[in-house]
């Protein structure tokens, strides 16, 4: 839902098509791993529901090649008054679903390992999300039309990049207290002492 | 290579126990670098800046700054060394309360220089990092960014090849840290000073050239995966007889 209404911002800022659209929210489509199928999904998703109609269709300048004709789509009144209200209303935190939650709770201990393992992997697919978060450059000359605030910018990366630490940290924290189990039965084993 | 740090190992004691803080750590820094290290509370982000400082030897690895083994120096080595090209930002503020800003900034200087001159430059770097307005507030007046500020103009009024900045984001807000990271990297890339900055807020990351992760004592770049079959090698141009 939500990438249909940061579309739909887009569109009440400047008329757009499709590839010009993907190409204005690159940078976040990039970091939010969403593909540019969506963009495309997410135009047709609010033509059906009348929140934006087709302006007109243009030439697409392709040298040498057959043109293909682009449809350029702007905001219906419906349109911008649907995106003020989504604007003004509460945003609800997403359900925290993760995998590794569930198989948390009905792991039993000879799943160890593979639990230690799994943790070493979140913190691993932390790292890589967090690089391509850091490579979001928000080039301002990428496009006259995108209508992206730029203390939206920091807080959105700064939200993203708290979300991977956090997530980062309970990895850690979790490896370490599934090391130090001590298994029903065992005696601890005592520390060195400082010579 | 100005500073480079080879598989560099240490142990701490925490309370009774043995703790090794630092397992393999390898690091290199050119001029004009901006490194950025996140870790966790107590992941040896310090210690690992003490050691780049020569503060701290390491227990096994070398440490060297401009090819030099900082290991092989003696302590009054190490501490001439630190003087002439290393800032080490730690975000303390001046020993005495007494000390106004200007006078902190200036502290550095006087081993070389005139009250006079020290304190023209650190008028002068107040102005760069843009709190000249500062100059004469005490350390306890002053705000968050205002610190991190003062701490920065602190390390760097020596002009030293190599700045190592302990958390200067720490306690700021994204848009605050945004400035302050943004602020080392123009100055990176000015000055050609090689910046290597420790965060123990991830977001403070947005803006170095490499951002490296430190847990588990080890160092892990923060890099995209790479997809195999995508680096391609250019023909060398004339084969061997």
């Amino acid at each position: 839902m939500s990438v249909q209404n940061v579309v739909l911002g887009q569109l009440i800022q400047h008329r757009g098509y499709g590839y010009e659209l993907a190409d204005r929210l690159k940078d976040w489509t990039d970091a939010l791993e969403l593909s540019e199928a969506a963009i495309y999904a997410a135009l047709r998703k609010l033509q059906e529901r009348g929140l934006i109609e087709e302006a007109g269709r243009e030439e697409a300048r392709t040298r040498g090649r057959q043109s293909a004709l682009r449809v350029i789509f702007e905001a219906t009144d419906d349109g911008r008054a649907y995106f003020s209200s989504w604007m003004a209303a509460t945003a609800r935190k997403a359900p925290l679903r993760e995998e590794l939650h569930m198989q948390l709770i009905v792991a039993e201990d000879d799943d160890v390992p593979a639990l230690l393992e799994s943790l070493v992997q979140m913190e691993e697919d932390c790292r890589e999300t967090l690089a391509r978060i850091l490579a979001m450059s928000f080039d301002p000359e990428r496009s006259a039309h995108a209508r992206i605030s730029p203390f939206g910018v920091v807080l959105v990366r700064d939200g993203l990049a708290s979300h991977l630490q956090a997530t980062i940290e309970w990895a850690q924290r979790s490896r370490k207290a599934l090391l130090n189990r001590v298994p029903a039965g065992a005696t601890a084993v005592p520390g060195r002492h400082r010579p | 290579m100005l500073l480079t740090l080879e598989h560099v190992a240490k142990t701490n004691w925490v309370g009774p126990y043995e703790k090794r803080t630092l397992l393999d750590v390898s690091l290199s820094l050119s001029a004009g670098d901006f490194v950025g290290i996140w870790g966790g509370h107590r992941s040896g982000k310090s210690t690992l800046l003490r050691i780049a400082a020569g503060l701290e030897l390491p227990d096994s690895g070398v440490v060297r700054f401009d090819g030099v083994d900082l290991t092989t120096l003696s302590r009054a080595k190490r501490g001439d060394l630190r003087l002439r090209a290393i800032g080490l930002v730690r975000g303390e503020g001046p020993q005495s309360a007494e000390f106004d800003v200007a006078d902190f900034v200036t502290l550095p200087l006087l081993a070389h220089h005139s009250r006079r001159e020290g304190r023209t430059r650190a008028m002068e770097l107040l102005r760069q990092v843009g709190i000249v307005e500062c100059h004469d507030v005490k350390w306890r007046n002053l705000s968050d960014t205002e610190r991190a500020l003062v701490s920065l103009a602190h390390g760097l009024v020596r002009r030293p090849s190599v700045l190592l900045a302990d958390d200067p984001t720490a306690g700021l807000d994204a848009l605050q840290q945004a400035e302050v990271v943004s602020l080392l990297r123009a100055t990176a890339l000015k000055t050609g000073v090689a910046i290597v900055m420790t965060a123990s807020s991830m977001s403070a990351l947005n803006g170095v050239h490499e951002a490296f992760t430190l847990s588990d004592g080890r160092l892990q770049q923060v890099r995209e995966p790479t997809v195999g079959g995508r680096v391609i090698e250019f023909p060398s141009g004339s084969q061997s007889a």
